[in-house]
């Protein structure tokens, strides 16, 4: 029976061809816009966490709860490499943040701002991804100087050069008071990153606090969205929970995540019709395919092949037409969906300001993930398989006298 | 249930008041009415008559491809209607051999394969059909065609292939539903031997319907149809 379905493939090469494309077409178009959608969902949570946060956070309750300097926490080198070393971790991002007052001798008030100390080196292409310099230059490890948003100094009316008075509470009793000079202005498409946090070095930060090895947050960077899950039960498993908070990055931007699922939503709507359209075409197909054999079926059945037989024939060439353009579809994709992957199709004018708004890059991605790959390609097997039913009711159901009817009859088709 | 009615060892088919109707819009058509045959086995029958006398039901009745409005068909005293589908199909399969006007041969096979693939149908081993396909392509004349794909074949070697296909299977009867019908006047002779020769050596009782003179002078018995109806049944010494 393979063998026979085999060689009728060959019999009608268009027929053949032309079936093999419409699997491929629903195939090419799922693979591509799963893709871009998994793609931009990543790339926009992404570019948020880049600002917010990481995929996971943690820090101590007792912080999460008084956000006081006092409730951070300590954490060994050690520790923070063994997070480094988990699977599919890229990145850990230790963070000191808390809050002071800050004045200059030409400004009459004082301003309350947050102050987060980074690790320059590590977060230089996270923040810089989502933000540009307007004025002087990124930190390097040793600096000493703070860069605030473009906002904040037109409040306060200062520049790169100038520098600041600081003033707050420091680790465990201690003053955290200084003068410290602004090196760089940045624009932060986070408004209110914008207008009261200014960023130092971790090391200067600690030296502040007077805080070494202390840390309010650590963020944790992954490799792969869906492997969010994974590192995190793996660090619930080196941090005590009765010390610890660890969240995950869908309750760190809570309040984007309505409008993730409602874009997630309206992805899957999207896809259900491109399915509707591909399958329709893939059953038109298949419809055609199967009518104009029907002399050929009859004269099959009359000569005592069983319709069973026929139909496990039939099925046999549907599944090898469906899996040829499935697979084309895959090898055509994969090198696709790789370069959008890394080259993402750039966006112009109006929707570049929008998206950084949202902190989200100006760019569509596609997401290269081989369990989409996998997903898609068996939906696309799955409708086959649905509409492979049709030629096999067909065929139970053939009236053979009809279909050996001359008046049907056209050699040519067959 | 399967009935054994008739005694006569001779008789192959035999049909009791057949008779098939079809909506053609509001008018009913009588395609047969009240048809009573009997075939023996060695025949050489030819059914004629006019387009649209019949001649394509009845033989379709005949070889269960249609079931009838009233009336019966007995295959060697098997009431066949009274068989399931599977069964029918399978019947068909041991007991009669088929040759259409159009498509009877599977494209994608060659000769050789063609003539076997009923065998392979029935399950017969790949040694027995090797042996049978050879014998029926000596028979046909086609020996040298063996490996040809029917797309190369000229239309009467087409028809002969589709006899040899048709006997493989060795079946009780063959039914043949206007064999003629597009070959030019060499292949429709070349295609009446080869069946006369089988019918008088081998003793293959031939059904066939026709509208061809040059069928009809060598058919053996030439029953008539008329709307359905047997208007005549002749018996010719040839």
């Amino acid at each position: 029976m393979m063998k026979l379905a085999w060689l009728n493939l060959h019999r009608n090469p268009s027929r053949a061809l032309l079936t093999i494309f419409s699997v491929f077409i629903a195939a090419f178009f799922s693979i591509l816009f799963g893709s871009t959608k998994n793609g931009i969902l990543n790339s926009s949570i992404d570019s948020i966490l880049k600002l917010s946060g990481g995929h996971i956070e943690i820090r101590s309750k007792s912080y999460s709860k008084t956000r006081s300097i006092d409730d951070i926490m300590y954490l060994d080198s050690a520790t923070l490499d063994s997070i480094s070393m988990l699977p599919y971790v890229k990145s850990v991002l230790p963070v000191l943040q808390s809050y002071l007052l800050i004045s200059h001798s030409s400004s009459p008030s004082t301003k309350a701002v947050a102050i987060i100390g980074i690790d320059p080196e590590a977060e230089k292409d996270r923040i810089l991804t989502v933000s540009e310099m307007v004025e002087g230059e990124w930190f390097s490890k040793c600096d000493k100087g703070v860069i605030l948003g473009e906002n904040m100094r037109e409040q306060l009316g200062l520049g790169v050069g100038d520098t600041l008075a600081v003033m707050g509470m420091g680790y465990h009793g201690s003053s955290a008071v200084g003068l410290i000079p602004i090196q760089g202005i940045a624009r932060i498409p986070v408004s209110t990153v914008d207008k009261s946090t200014i960023f130092i070095t971790l090391s200067a930060a600690q030296e502040l606090f007077q805080a070494d090895d202390c840390y309010s947050e650590i963020y944790i960077m992954s490799e792969r969205l869906d492997k969010v899950d994974l590192i995190k039960s793996q660090i619930q498993n080196k941090f005590s929970s009765e010390e610890y908070e660890i969240r995950d990055w869908k309750s760190i931007i809570e309040e984007y995540l309505f409008y993730f699922r409602f874009a997630d939503a309206i992805g899957f709507i999207i896809m259900l019709f491109l399915y509707i359209l591909v399958g329709s075409n893939i059953l038109g197909t298949i419809i055609m395919m199967t009518k104009e054999r029907k002399l050929e079926f009859s004269v099959l059945i009359s000569i005592g092949m069983s319709r069973n037989k026929l139909s496990k024939s039939l099925f046999y060439e549907l599944i090898i037409v469906a899996l040829l353009g499935v697979i084309l579809a895959v090898i055509i994709t994969l090198p696709i969906v790789h370069y959008f992957t890394i080259h993402p199709i750039p966006l112009y004018g109006e929707a570049v300001a929008t998206l950084k708004q949202f902190s989200i890059y100006s760019g569509l991605y596609m997401s290269l993930d081989f369990t989409l790959f996998i997903k898609q390609f068996l939906i696309v097997l799955g409708i086959c398989l649905v509409f492979a039913t049709y030629p096999i009711a067909f065929i139970q159901h053939l009236k053979v006298d009809e279909g050996l009817s001359k008046r049907d009859a056209n050699e040519d088709n067959l | 249930m399967n009935e054994l009615i008739d005694n006569d060892k001779s008789i192959i088919v035999r049909t009791e008041n057949l008779s098939k109707s079809f909506l053609d819009g509001k008018s009913v058509i009588k395609a047969t009415d009240r048809v009573n045959l009997t075939i023996t086995s060695g025949e050489f029958t030819a059914v004629v008559g006019p387009s649209g006398s019949g001649k394509t039901t009845l033989l379709n009745l005949i070889g269960g491809l249609t079931s009838p409005t009233s009336g019966k068909v007995f295959v060697k005293g098997k009431d066949i209607n009274q068989l399931t589908d599977k069964e029918l199909v399978n019947f068909r399969l041991h007991n009669i051999g088929f040759v259409f006007q159009l498509l009877n041969l599977i494209p994608v096979l060659t000769v050789e394969e063609n003539i076997g693939f009923v065998m392979e149908l029935q399950g017969a081993d790949k040694e027995q059909r090797i042996e049978r396909t050879a014998e029926l392509l000596e028979v046909i004349g086609m020996r040298d065609r063996a490996h040809s794909r029917p797309s190369s074949l000229s239309g009467g070697q087409k028809q002969r292939v589709a006899v040899a296909r048709a006997l493989a299977s060795k079946p009780l009867f063959i039914l043949a539903d206007e064999p003629t019908a597009n070959l030019d006047t060499e292949a429709a002779e070349t295609l009446l031997n080869t069946m006369l020769l089988l019918n008088e050596k081998e003793k293959i009782t031939f059904l066939f319907s026709t509208h061809d003179p040059r069928v009809m002078n060598k058919a053996r018995r030439l029953i008539t149809l008329e709307d359905g109806r047997i208007t005549k049944d002749e018996t010719y010494v040839r």
